[in-house]
């Protein structure tokens, strides 16, 4: 046994390079080449929705009655709409839309579903039949409808869409945080932690979220494009932001009346909706593997 | 006296099942010197594991008390019980599951000593490789994740995990039950090593006799919660007095023979509805009529020998 801590033999024969956890993630990550393409692609899509509109000499409010059905020129790089409104531009609002909705309601599903998720599945006994009778009763409603309602009921703003979609997403998320609760809670490694001397903090921090956030990301980076596709559901059926507010399933709806003469005006909304929603969907797979130890 | 490291009174841990106690530890009391190794055999079931986390610490008890060094780990502020931690650790049956995934072998030998601020990242790093040097594991799986070793190799890991704060005491929960018979042996050797090499005490569990004859001084057998036999492995072996053990030992599989007539009858009953007086009773070849009302304390019947028997 080492006698004294100040006094050990140095056997550093060969440098040892120490990993840490997040290099670990990434390296796991990079090895799905799909993955690492979709998340420079998922962070080029954020720079454009925040610099696009600040750049673009359009608004999607600038009608301009002598450029009608343009296809893609030097002026409008993917053309123009029906009003003569820049393509383009209503695409990068759109995708700005969309983010938004896409990460707000993310982030409320998250937050509703781990606290109903954690406390059921910390307290467990009663307060667990009654959350988790709730829990699938949420589950089995048709969320499309159930997201109508709320829509109808609370306004057509970006930010009561992103809530509705929140609110009524969040079943799924709540079921995987109680498992994770419940698995770890009772690994050995949380007693081993105990053992050694961590203080229940330590053993959250530490040992806990390391070893379930990565259900929880996984899950959320699959749900993003979900929340994406249903603000673009709403649009289609004309319940989704108020227009003029371009979304992508409001221009897909739009393009689609136009698609024979014109197919730029379906091509590109449609285009850029369905790389969206890839992108997401191929990180996600990249994230499942980077937090599973097994793809070393 | 020589001085007790670990002295456990009559402590006992019941479970509510429903409306019921479960009584997993039924009031067990013995004292451990220093440098003294000792093996707790039983059935699966009879309280072993739960015992041993009463030892730790880490689950309070229903009735009893621990003192480890002359202290009561569930009486001790906050502050104490993390020193008391250095001095007793643990050794889990499935060391997959009780070292951390998601760090590699390096960072889970080097966790206690982070969560005790021992040394800076240099010399916990030496420290570290030492200890894999200690227990076997080559340098090379420093990075390695516990999943990409073997089952042998990753309880050698959660040794070294549990040497590394040097405690005084070890408390080891069928550290070798999932393994191999092969590399059973080498674990069992290692633990020898350590014990000659250095001033380790250390309990040692298992549900098989032949694994804790080799490497204990004193044996204590438990059957539903209770000791019902304590003495130096020696006294043990050669003149096992309760009934129990008898058995125990008549089915011992002999090194290189075949495993001898196994007399023991019927089931181990359930902890929930223990029989009444002794526990072995309804198993028991000489049971008396005192047997069934009255339960047997452990008493020391010869030096060193302890049993909980009403024929004695
Ligand atoms: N947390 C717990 N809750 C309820 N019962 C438990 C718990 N832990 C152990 N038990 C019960 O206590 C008894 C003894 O278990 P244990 O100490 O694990 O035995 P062993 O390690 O000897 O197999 C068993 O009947 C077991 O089911
Ligand atoms: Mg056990």
């Amino acid at each position: 046994m080492v006698e004294n801590y100040n006094d050990v033999k140095t056997i550093n024969t060969f440098e040892i390079k120490e990993r840490s956890y997040f290099s670990i993630l990434w390296g796991r990550f990079k090895k799905n080449k799909m993955a690492v393409i979709s998340l420079y692609f998922i962070i080029f899509l954020i720079v454009v929705a925040i610099v696009g509109p600040l750049v673009s000499p359009y608004h999607y409010t600038m009608m301009d009655y002598t450029a009608l059905y343009q296809t893609p020129n030097a002026k409008h790089w993917m053309g123009t709409d029906d009003g003569g409104r820049d393509l383009a531009t209503l695409i990068v609002y759109g995708l700005r839309n969309a983010l938004i909705v896409g990460f707000g309601a993310g982030l409320v599903e998250v937050f509703i579903g781990i606290l109903i998720g954690a406390i059921a599945g910390y307290l467990g006994g009663q307060v667990d039949n009654i959350l988790m009778r709730f829990v699938d009763i949420m589950f089995a409603l048709p969320s499309f409808l159930l997201n109508l309602v709320l829509v109808v009921v609370l306004g057509r703003s970006l930010f009561t869409i992103l809530l509705a979609i929140g609110l009524t997403s969040w079943a799924g998320m709540a079921r995987l945080v109680r498992g994770q609760v419940l698995t770890v809670k009772q690994l050995e490694y949380i007693e081993a932690a105990k053992a050694l001397g961590a203080s229940n903090l330590t053993i959250i921090l530490r040992y806990v979220i390391p070893n379930s956030v990565g259900p929880i990301a996984v899950a959320l980076s699959f749900n993003i494009p979900g929340a994406m596709m249903m603000e673009s559901g709403l649009s289609l059926i004309g319940l989704g932001v108020m227009p003029p507010m371009p979304s992508w399933g409001g221009l897909i709806s739009q393009g689609s009346r136009w698609m024979l003469s014109y197919p730029h005006m379906i091509l590109f909304p449609a285009g850029a909706f369905a790389l969206t929603i890839l992108a997401f969907t191929f990180f996600g797979d990249g994230l499942r593997d980077a937090f599973d130890p097994k793809t070393e | 006296m020589a001085q007790n490291i670990l002295q456990v009174e009559n402590v006992k841990k019941y479970f509510k099942v429903g409306k019921k106690d479960l009584k997993a530890v039924d009031g067990v009391s013995f004292a451990l010197e220093k440098h003294k190794s000792l093996g707790i055999v039983g059935e699966s079931g009879s309280g072993k594991s739960t015992l041993a986390r009463l030892i730790l610490g880490l689950i309070p008890p229903t009735e009893g008390d621990v003192y480890l060094l002359g202290k009561s780990i569930f009486k001790a502020s906050k502050n104490e019980v993390k020193q008391l931690r250095r001095e007793i650790q643990m050794v889990f049956q499935n060391p997959y599951l009780s070292l951390f995934p998601h760090m590699t072998i390096g960072s889970n030998i080097e966790e206690p000593l982070r969560l005790h601020n021992i040394g800076t990242k240099k010399t916990r790093k030496s420290i570290v490789l030492n200890l894999m040097e200690q227990v076997g594991v080559p340098p090379q799986y420093y990075n390695s994740f516990p999943h990409e070793l073997s089952g042998g190799q990753q309880q050698r890991v959660a040794i070294a995990r549990a040497l590394a704060l040097e405690p005084q005491l070890i408390v080891f929960d069928e550290p070798v039950s999932s393994l191999d018979v092969s590399i059973q042996a080498q674990i069992l050797n290692l633990l020898l090593e350590l014990k000659r090499k250095t001033d380790l005490s250390y309990i040692f569990i298992a549900h098989d006799l032949a694994v804790v004859e080799y490497v204990s001084d004193l044996i204590a057998v438990m059957y539903l919660g209770v000791f019902v036999e304590f003495a130096s492995t020696e006294e043990l072996l050669n003149e096992p007095l309760h009934p129990y053990t008898q058995t125990l030992l008549k089915s011992v599989p002999v090194i290189g023979g075949e495993i001898r007539d196994i007399t023991i009858s019927g089931e181990i009953p359930s902890p929930i509805n223990p029989p009444s007086g002794c526990p072995f009773h309804p198993r028991c070849p000489y049971k008396k009529e005192i047997c069934e009302i009255e339960k047997p304390i452990l008493k020391e019947v010869k030096p060193e020998h302890n049993v909980a028997c009403h024929l004695y």
